[in-house]
């Protein structure tokens, strides 16, 4: 059978089945029923009305629909309240298709949250502590309404304010201290302008006025407080965004990629998806926010690279595929669309999470035994540069370095041609480390010896790379690891020019 | 005018009767069409083709409800031309959200040696929506028949989009299991 037969079997359905769908329907009145039940509660007399209430009636539903209203019932009847609690500490992400949220005062501005912001909600959430139960006569105008439709469709209805939380319909005071917290920073996503600063304010903002910035890596459910540095660097490419004014569409899906969280000193906070250029609940037409969208990516790549351990924003499925042998796979770049990395050897991939293609763009080994140089556990040693040019090209450099017969090192560079996915050797190129930091490495896979290699943190006088360089305990104990700043350098003669990209040494 | 002076005038080959059918439901045909065809223009020429058909139709048939009787022709009608159109090209719009949605009540869109016993299907199928709660099947009729946006059915019963969506999804899994308990192949 197609589906086609079937809508046009649907077309010979009985005329009498249609009639009442070409009449205006009832709206229903769900808050009129926490009125209704609730009044009758109050009274004593709730089980009683209740029938007659869920038969008839120019606002209620017929008495087939009640199971939808079941939760509303439990309020004529003594709350749990530590089934409620356990009920909002159950709320987990995983487990849910999707959830909405929006403010009983603009209920068209209904977003859909997604990854990051779920996560942050369900656990401020959890922290409520529900006080006693009250009979809710009327929807708070300043009510947030956020709809949870988790696994077999179940639907979880949380209504909150500053002090006030209804599970499901039955409504409890909440510790206002804890309450008001969650309230003001949720109200935020729904745009409520109460505590809304508007974006023009942004040209005037000052770094007095900032406690803390965040950014969050969505898809990788990662969140990174900024340095002072990066705060001011921030700063100034959120001041060149021009605010245009406020997008007719306001239809967005919260949360899928780069978000900034910003918290002001005097308490109040702003939330700002550049991606999206999206700024608290509100989408906005503007101009020159590629600088600060490529900053945000630029952060997360280099807070990565801080980590001891890379969080890819992939499943292992994929890693596990390019498990060769006794070495590991490891990073040497990647932003929202693609990632290198190495095999653990000396191949050298590029994953598209687009396309979920796999590249090989070269091995580095191969590249040496044609210029005949020894290789093997001892003979060489491989490590990873990547770089963000100004222009937001990626540029990666892997070098080899290896024992020459009188015993000296030499240093071999490959310049990784992203675009046409090949390895380029260059010559007449060197680095040295001007700084380290050792740090205390404690990667689940101690116990091996590699290398791997760095993203970038940008400066603003420059590209500046940081190595970082993981190596085994057992084989140099109390080594650990270290980053590392890295100079590199070209040489032409008598001439050193430091930071030069990484394309410009290929040539 | 009334539906029954109306046809009165069809019986009577009276073309007046084809103007007060349009000024009554011209409105209502033309959502229905446009619906499904979502091109204006496309549904006028549906709804004058209906209108030919409702002429050809009345007498000898006498319906009950002109209204429901014009809305079946004129959604059969629309969708034969949505079919026509999407063999030139491949369609796109709501009707084919709404056919996604049902090809989950069906399993093989490509088995041809299914024989499809047509008037059994669309009896089960009014035994189905009438077994319905009626909210269950005003959602059904209006998504199904009506082919309406799940906006605007959210909108009419004052519900959720997203709750509508779950709930038409519910629906979805009955006709499922009804149509297996009926022995249909899907």
């Amino acid at each position: 059978m197609k589906r086609e037969d079937l809508f046009a079997a649907i077309g010979g359905l009985d005329e009498s089945l249609l009639e009442e769908n070409v009449t205006e329907l009832p709206k229903r009145r769900h808050y009129a029923w926490i009125t209704a039940i609730a009044a009758c509660a109050v009274l004593g007399v709730g089980a009683l009305c209740l029938p007659k209430l869920l038969s008839g009636g120019d606002t209620l539903q017929p008495a087939e629909s009640v199971d939808e209203f079941h939760p509303l019932l439990e309020m004529v009847e003594e709350p749990d309240i530590s089934a409620a609690q356990e009920q909002l500490a159950a709320l987990d992400k995983k487990s849910t298709k999707m959830v909405t949220l929006k403010s009983v005062a603009a209920p068209e501005h209904e977003v859909r949250l997604e990854g990051f912001t779920i996560t942050w909600l369900f656990e401020e959430l959890e922290k409520s502590l529900l006080l006693e139960p009250f009979v809710m006569t009327e929807l708070p105008e300043e009510a947030l309404v956020l709809t949870v439709t988790g696994a077999q469709d179940v639907i979880t209805e949380i209504i909150f304010t500053e002090d006030t939380l209804a599970l499901n319909g039955t409504a409890y005071h909440i510790d206002p201290e804890i309450g008001n917290a969650i309230y003001r920073n949720a109200v935020q996503l729904v745009g409520n302008r109460k505590y809304l600063r508007d974006p023009e304010a942004f040209s005037t903002l000052t770094l007095e006025e900032i406690e803390q910035v965040v950014v969050a890596d969505v898809k990788a459910n990662q969140t990174f407080r900024l340095q002072d540095a990066h705060i001011r660097t921030f700063l100034e490419h959120l001041k060149a965004v021009d605010f245009v004014g406020v997008r007719e569409s306001q239809e967005l899906l919260v949360g899928d990629g780069l978000g900034f969280d910003i918290t002001y000193t005097d308490g109040t906070t702003t939330s700002i998806s550049p991606s999206y250029t999206y700024v608290n609940g509100i989408l906005y037409d503007v101009e020159n926010i590629q600088p600060l969208v490529d900053f945000g990516y630029r952060l997360l790549a280099s807070k990565y690279a801080d980590s001891d351990f890379f969080i890819l924003p992939a499943s292992e499925e994929w890693l596990n595929s390019i498990y060769f042998g006794s070495e590991f796979p490891y990073f040497v770049y990647g932003d929202e669309d693609h990632c290198i990395f190495s095999d653990g050897m000396s191949g050298l991939y590029a994953f598209d999470f687009d396309e979920g293609a796999l590249t090989f763009v070269g091995n580095i080994e191969d590249s040496l035994d044609k210029a005949g140089v020894p290789h093997g556990a001892e003979g060489w040693n491989g490590i990873s540069f990547s770089a963000i040019r100004e222009d937001g090209k990626v540029e990666i450099l892997c070098t080899a370095s290896y024992q020459q017969e009188d015993g000296t090192l030499k240093e071999r560079g490959f310049y990784v041609d992203l675009e046409n996915r090949k390895l380029i050797e260059i010559r007449n190129f060197e680095y040295r480390i001007i700084d380290r930091i050792d740090f205390t490495y404690n990667s689940p896979y101690n116990g091996f010896d590699f290398l791997f290699g760095a993203a970038p943190i940008p400066l603003e006088d420059g590209y500046i790379c940081f190595e970082n360089s993981g190596l085994n305990n057992e084989v140099l104990p109390g080594e650990g690891s270290h980053l590392a700043m890295i100079e590199l350098r070209k040489v032409k003669g008598d001439v050193v020019e430091s930071w030069v990209p990484f394309a410009e040494l290929a040539k | 005018m009334e539906d029954s002076r109306i046809i009165e005038l069809f019986f009577a080959r009276d073309e007046a009767a084809i103007e007060e059918t349009q000024q009554a439901y011209g409105t209502y045909c033309r959502t229905i069409a446009d619906r499904i065809l979502e091109s204006p223009e496309d549904a006028e020429e549906c709804v004058n083709d209906a209108m030919l058909r409702l002429w050809e139709a009345i007498p000898p048939q006498k319906p009950a409800r002109l209204r429901l009787f014009l809305g079946k022709i004129v959604r059969n009608l629309a969708f034969d031309r949505y079919k026509m159109r999407k063999t030139a090209k491949r369609g796109g719009g709501e009707l084919n959200a709404v056919l996604d949605e049902l090809a989950e009540c069906v399993a093989d869109e490509n088995d041809v040696e299914t024989v499809l016993d047509t008037r059994a299907l669309r009896r089960s199928l009014s035994e189905f929506t009438a077994a319905l709660p009626s909210r269950d099947r005003r959602l059904f009729v209006g998504r199904y028949f009506y082919a309406k946006r799940i906006g605007e059915l959210a909108k009419e019963l004052g519900i959720q989009e997203s709750s509508c969506a779950v709930q038409l999804c519910r629906i979805r899994k009955k006709l499922r299991q009804h149509l297996e308990q009926e022995g249909f192949s899907l």
